[in-house]
């Protein structure tokens, strides 16, 4: 038993020696740096490892709507020529542009003309059927007083009493429904003051101090309800719009635009029929507050604009301004900035280019 | 043959040496109007078409302009493949022919097929054109105008009218790029708000102005007398007449041009900008036709330009003629190699005179250098190769071995005479001239035809390589060639004439003969009495000799110092021409403050026809130094290069403008592995390269794993809404059509102010052709007469889009590359091919290409062993037939490893960079070595078999000791030829042949100690002769 214990002693040590020299031999590398090897696969496992986690992360954080940072230190920053801005608040009006067009007042008159014409020949009709009852008021007393009044007199009376009153109830009739042509072509604020001999906004319009024009809104658009003042242009720029005054739903649709339409009033007489306006309406009746951004700050990416701010002083960060609005010479927002920040206004692409070197290849390998 | 010609040449020596005179005479002449150029025309044979698409975008070129092109052009005799790259706006077609196709057939043949390709082309498409045939380094002259009271419209009209039609005269111009500037239109720019206002379309306005711009002919009448031609004149012509054209008569009422739109001068959209030291301006590129010479383009440009100079000066316009002058490299390279002609040939004359201690015999071995060297400019010259700096390299390598025929000949002649003078009865010395002569005939022509031998591989090499080094091989053959005629002719015929008189022989041997004799007699004797401790020696240096080969780097062409650099920059594809003149307004700034660059100047984005054709995010810069040594130049460079890299947002490279040149020629991917994919499914083939990039990062050895896919660029993606348009009765061309002519312009005529002709376009002002929302709010006139704005039948978003379609052989494709470090290529490429195929599933439409440099490299590398091996073996046979022995060539070709180690040590020492001027070192070292080793043991063989020495320690020391003149003189001389050049070989002209130079005199010095001490020692050991094997 003991000589086969140290037997198997001997060969367990005769094992290990020969492992212990036959692998280097065999290998042709000493133990150390196989044990060197070993480890450094490991390690460099591990790193692979993580290493793919962290490509998974920046694909998410690519994908995702996180905005990358650029950092450039002094004098790269000053080589690159980055020139910046400080964010100040701005208060900003939103508008909807719609078209707008003269309106033929032509129309009011021959429905003034009209009325007068109408109320006229109501004022004949009651005159007449005023007329025709003393007439037969008459005829009647004196038959009862004297007697002496045939009663096919008195039947004749009545018969034209009679006339005369259909004769009112129509031409009343006449105005009731030419009254009510008019609202209902006109609305009834338009209707009012043609029907009212006093307007003075009919007679503006009439003497050309005032024009009317229709504006037909997109049709996606609605007018908000407490919008009384709009602005209207001639050659299609807002900054040379003027004001106009709403005056009431239109009821006729612009055939083609299709969208809803209102009249409005504007203290002008330049303005003639036909003319092609422009119109802004504002969708809000207080300004917002926010940031304007000047198009020359602003880069598109991914379908959206950006912009850069200076966070630190070495560090730039892409800030997304897809919730803005787009305004002329820029874009308006309300959140995301703050006043104090600084816009890079000359650079913003190159730093997106810094920001997405990687996408940039060599150009000569064609 | 070989006897009667010298037997001949020393009869009537009066008739060689005038014989000679005369082609003296007749090589200067020829020489006097020789061309001169940098390189050889490098380039392959190569047509390139491009054709202009303004407005369409890459998808939109590749379908409707490279494809039908592709179709037209396929199966050309001689073409060898077809690349094309479709960008926005521009396809290019790269037709690449094979090297022994005639260009100009090639160039026959496209346009045949070009002809009448036109019609399938779409509308508005511009007719294809093929860039003029340019030389390899195309720019001659890069030319700059810049003024502060012109415009640069002005400018711009300046140079497309006047200045370039002047340069285009010039002889030996193919082109000029002009890039920058504004070119001149008559813009008619509708406004949008007005046109709503007036109820008109963009159509109507366009019809109207079509109508008042178009120019035709109007017949002629004839009657029996005369016949008189009908000229219109009075259309409209400058923009106030324009203004006035009538758009709509209604009744009283009418509508004018000017009423709706804003008639007026403007510049183009354009494709380019430049600045020349952030000045905006114009930057002209003189490219060179095929094979013409640089410098006189140069001279004649510049004379061009003299008359512009005082014109220019009273217009307040600067011209900047110096931003890049290639032919200042020319010049200075000439310059130094004349420097190096002169000192080398000095030195030459000088070891000569100290050896021979004869000034007549210094002489004579000298006039066969200019004999020599005349000889193979001749032959060159009437081959048709012209005069550049490889040539001058094959001659500069080449002059101080042409010497060595004629040093051995005359150095024996010499020998000989003497020995006849000390005779007591002294033999004829037309007798004695010729036996000399024929003496070492053989050995003579054998080495000589040995050193040409070892370059004929040089000749078969292939690609840029092959056409950039064969002239330098032809004229060293040559050369070495007429050297030889040289050595049997002219040689022998001088001797006679200035050696005759025996009063002049002394019979006793140079100073430095005598005192070298003994001292190398005494040393060798040692040497040979230890034969294994030599030999042991010399293994061992051997050994350290390949040892340090592995630690060497590589690179195609060492740097060229050409005083001028060129930097491109890019910067992510989108980036405007005014962001990417302001980065490199900048870049410029900062430039131009290092000390030494004379004059900076960029351009960005393209010019028609240009040779880069590439997007406005892309930038190149003119560098231009003052003069400057090598290092000072790299001084620079480095500078430059730091700026560069601290420089955010752009990928920069650097290089000089040959470097640059070449690298272009070199087209196609550099990493050693690529995997090319092909198929039709752009979206398909991009998932696919991605699977098999993931797959080739995951082998071993694999590294910078790079996804080739051309960049993207944003684009504003306009989707019609096909029921919007229909609710609105519009059609889809008649939105295309508004776009088109609001963003792009329709030309719509032409006028004329001079000879000048510019023209008449409808498009919207510059200032709403800038924002997206520009594009959402464009009017567009709905079938009733009802004003939309684009939005309301279209969908409009940012995308991105691609920037460019590749095809090669006219298939789209999509490229994998990557490096392969720590394991071999070939197991990589067999472990890459297999598993691609394993784990990417590839459809039937789309298979890989397993290609790249390392395949490349090693079809030409096999070429390289195949044809070395045919030189090889002739080498071998020509030995043996010099020396009889197979057991003597084995041993003169252990000399061969010795030589290459000096070599590489005076690789290490210069700067540890093999270029293939340094394989052209070795080389040539090779040919010297052998050939110092045939005269040697020849000699022995001469003295063993003719003069019947017995071979023992004394006949060896004594052949050695005869022979120490002639091979130190041949060692010395060679050396010294080169040592101008090795010495100071970072300067303009010298930079490839300084290499070689350093490698031949380290070889040199190796293999001559080792021709001198080693050699005969070995012979003694195991060298034998005898009567029976000669």
């Amino acid at each position: 038993m003991a000589s086969r214990n140290k037997l198997s002693l001997w060969l367990t040590l005769a094992l290990i020696l020969i492992v212990a020299f036959g692998v280097p031999l065999v290998t042709d590398k000493s133990w150390s740096t196989l044990i060197d090897a070993g480890v450094e696969q490991y390690t460099d496992a591990a790193e692979r490892a993580s290493q793919i986690g962290e490509e998974e992360d920046d694909d998410d954080e690519r994908e995702g709507a996180e905005p990358m940072l650029v950092e450039l230190n002094d004098e790269v920053k000053n080589a690159a020529g980055i020139e910046l801005m400080t964010l100040q608040q701005d208060l900003y009006y939103p508008e909807s542009r719609a078209y707008a067009s003269v309106v033929d007042v032509r129309d009011l008159i021959q429905w003034r003309t009209r009325l007068k014409q109408l109320a006229v020949e109501l004022e004949l009709a009651q005159m007449e059927e005023r007329a025709q009852l003393q007439e037969l008021n008459r005829l009647r007393k004196l038959a009862e007083a004297t007697g002496s009044i045939a009663s096919k007199n008195i039947n004749y009376a009545e018969s034209n009493w009679q006339q005369a009153r259909a004769k009112r109830q129509a031409a009343e009739l006449a105005l009731e429904a030419a009254r009510t042509e008019l609202t209902q072509g006109w609305g009834a604020v338009i209707a009012s003051w043609v029907s009212d001999e006093d307007s003075k906004e009919f007679e503006r319009l009439v003497t050309r101090q005032d024009t009317l024009i229709q504006i037909t809104l997109p049709v996606a658009l609605t007018l908000p309800a407490d919008v009384n003042v709009i602005r209207v242009s001639r050659q299609g720029q807002r900054d040379t719009a003027r004001k106009a005054y709403y005056v009431s739903p239109a009821f006729v649709a612009n055939y083609a635009a299709q969208g809803e339409t209102y009249y409005f009033r504007m203290a002008t007489g330049k303005l003639r029929l036909g003319m092609r306006l422009h119109a802004w309406i504002p969708r809000n009746a207080e300004g917002l507050e926010g940031f304007f951004i000047p198009e020359r700050a602003i880069v598109w990416y991914s379908g959206k604009p950006w912009t850069y701010i200076q966070q630190e002083d070495q560090i730039y960060r892409r800030r997304p301004l897809a919730e803005g609005e787009a305004v002329a010479g820029g874009i308006f927002i309300q959140s995301q900035f703050d006043a104090g920040e600084s816009l890079v206004v000359a650079g913003s692409q190159m730093l997106l280019s810094e920001e997405f070197r990687w996408q940039i290849l060599d150009e000569d390998d064609d | 043959m070989l006897s009667k010609l010298v037997a001949f040449s020393v009869r009537f020596r009066g008739v060689v040496v005038a014989l000679a005179s005369l082609m003296l005479i007749y090589g200067f002449y020829k020489l006097s109007n020789a061309s001169l150029d940098i390189f050889p025309e490098f380039a392959p044979k190569q047509v390139i078409i491009q054709t202009e698409a303004q407005g369409l975008t890459a998808e939109q070129v590749e379908i409707l302009v490279t494809q039908p092109l592709e179709n037209a052009l396929r199966g050309l005799v001689g073409l060898q493949s077809i690349r094309s790259q479709s960008i926005p706006s521009l396809s290019v077609l790269i037709l690449t022919f094979y090297d022994k196709t005639d260009i100009y057939l090639d160039r026959q043949l496209v346009s045949e097929r070009l002809l009448g390709l036109q019609e399938k082309l779409p509308a508005g498409v511009e007719t294809p054109v093929m860039v003029p045939l340019e030389s390899s380094s195309g720019t001659v002259m890069t030319i700059g105008l810049t003024s502060d009271t012109h415009n640069l419209m002005e400018l711009r009209s300046l140079v497309d009218w006047t200045l370039s039609p002047r340069l285009l005269s010039v002889e030996g111009v193919a082109d000029i790029n002009v890039f920058g500037g504004h070119e001149r239109q008559l813009q008619i720019q509708i406004d949008p708000n007005k046109l709503a206002q007036f109820d008109l379309s963009v159509e109507e306005v366009t019809q109207a102005a079509r109508q008042a711009t178009g120019i035709m002919g109007a017949g002629y009448i004839e009657n029996p007398n005369q016949r008189m031609a009908l000229q219109v004149i009075g259309q409209p012509l400058t923009a106030e007449q324009l203004a006035k054209v009538v758009i709509r008569k209604n009744g009283v009422d009418i509508l004018h041009l000017g009423d709706v739109a804003t008639v007026k001068t403007a510049p183009a959209p354009t494709i380019g900008g430049a600045a020349v030291g952030t000045v905006p301006g114009v930057v002209l590129m003189v490219i060179g036709q095929y094979d013409a010479e640089t410098l006189a383009i140069t001279e004649g440009v510049e004379a061009a330009l003299a008359e512009f100079e005082d014109g220019f000066e009273a217009e307040g316009i600067t011209l900047h003629d110096d931003l890049f002058r290639p032919a200042n490299y020319i010049q200075s390279s000439l310059y130094n190699i004349q420097e190096h002609l002169y000192v080398g040939g000095g030195l030459v004359m000088l070891v000569l005179v100290l050896f021979l201690f004869n000034l007549r015999t210094a002489l004579i071995s000298l006039t066969a250098i200019p004999l020599s060297i005349m000889a193979a400019l001749i032959v060159l010259l009437h081959l048709g190769i012209n005069i550049n700096i490889m040539v001058l390299g094959g001659l500069a390598i080449a002059l101080g071995e042409v010497v060595d025929d004629a040093i051995i000949d005359t150095e024996n002649i010499f020998r000989r005479l003497r020995e006849n003078a000390a005779l007591a009865q002294p033999r004829s010395t037309l007798d004695v001239v010729y036996e000399a002569s024929m003496e070492v005939r053989s050995s003579v022509v054998y080495a000589s035809f040995i050193v040409m031998l070892v370059f004929v591989p040089l000749l078969t090499l292939s690609g840029v390589a092959g056409r950039m080094f064969e002239p330098l091989g032809e004229a060293y053959i040559l050369a070495i060639f007429a050297s030889l005629l040289v050595a049997l002719t002219v040689t022998p015929a001088l001797c006679h004439i200035l050696l005759a008189s025996k009063g002049d022989i002394s019979d006793r041997e140079p100073p430095v003969i005598r005192w070298l004799k003994p001292l190398y007699g005494r040393t060798l004797r040692s040497v040979s009495q230890a034969p294994r401790m030599t030999i042991a020696g010399v293994l061992l240096f051997c050994a350290a000799g390949v040892g340090i080969l592995p630690l060497l780097g590589g690179s195609f062409l060492p740097e060229l110092r050409e005083g001028h650099y060129i930097i491109h920059t890019a910067s992510l594809p989108g980036t405007s021409i005014g962001e990417s003149l302001r980065i490199g307004g900048e870049i410029e700034k900062r430039v131009a403050e290092i000390p030494g660059v004379r004059s900076t100047s960029q351009w960005a984005g393209r010019a028609e026809r240009g040779a880069d054709t590439f997007g406005t995010y892309y930038s190149e810069y003119e560098v231009d130094l003052e003069p400057l040594d090598g290092a000072g130049q790299q001084r620079v460079l480095d500078e430059i290069r730091d700026i560069l890299e601290a420089f955010p947002g752009i990928n920069s490279e650097v290089n000089s403008f040959l470097t640059e040149r070449i690298d272009e020629t070199i087209s196609g991917y550099t990493s050693p592995v690529v995997v090319n994919i092909y198929g039709q499914d752009l979206e398909a083939l991009d998932r696919k390269a991605k699977e098999v990039a993931a797959v080739m990062q995951d082998i071993e050895g694999a590294a910078d794993v790079q996804l080739r896919a051309p960049p993207s660029e944003p684009q504003l993606e306009i989707r019609l809404d096909l029921d919007s348009l229909a609710f609105w009765g519009l059609t889809p061309k008649e939105v295309m059509d508004t776009l088109k002519t609001a963003y792009d312009g329709v030309a719509v005529g032409q006028v004329y102010e001079g000879n000048q002709v510019f023209d008449v376009v409808v498009i919207v002002p510059e200032e709403l052709r800038q924002q997206p929302r520009h594009v959402r709010e464009l009017p567009i006139r709905a079938a009733d007469g009802f004003m939309l704005s684009l939005q309301d039948v279209a969908t409009i978003q940012q995308v991105s889009g691609r920037h460019a379609i590749l095809h090669r052989d006219a298939q789209r494709l999509q490229t994998v590359t990557c490096n392969v470090s720590g394991r071999d290529l070939t197991s990589f490429f067999d472990e890459l091919r297999e598993r691609v195929h394993e784990e990417v599933d590839f459809s039937a439409d789309i298979y890989p290409e397993f290609t790249g440099a390392a395949i490349a490299q090693a079809q030409s590398r096999e070429d390289l062993i195949v044809h070395s091996s045919l030189a090889g073996i002739a080498v071998l046979l020509l030995l043996f037939l010099a020396l009889r022995s197979v057991r003597n060539v084995s041993l003169v070709l252990i000399n061969l490893p010795f030589s290459l180690v000096g070599g590489v040590i005076a690789v290490l020492v210069t700067n540890g960079v093999l270029s293939i001027g340094s394989m052209v070192g070795f080389v040539t070292l090779f040919g010297i070595t052998l050939r110092n080793s045939i005269m040697l043991v020849s000699h022995y063989q001469y003295l063993v078999v003719e003069e019947g020495a017995k071979w023992n320690l004394e006949t060896a020391i004594r052949g050695a000791q005869e022979r120490l003149p002639s091979i130190l003189i041949t060692a010395l001389v060679t050396a010294l030829a080169m040592l101008p050049i090795a010495v100071n070989s970072d300067n303009p002209g010298r930079e490839i042949m300084g290499p070689m130079a350093a490698i031949i005199i380290g070889g040199l010095v190796s293999s001559t100690i080792l021709n001198l001490l080693v050699l005969p020692s070995v012979m003694l050991r195991y060298g034998k002769f005898s009567k029976l094997e000669s």
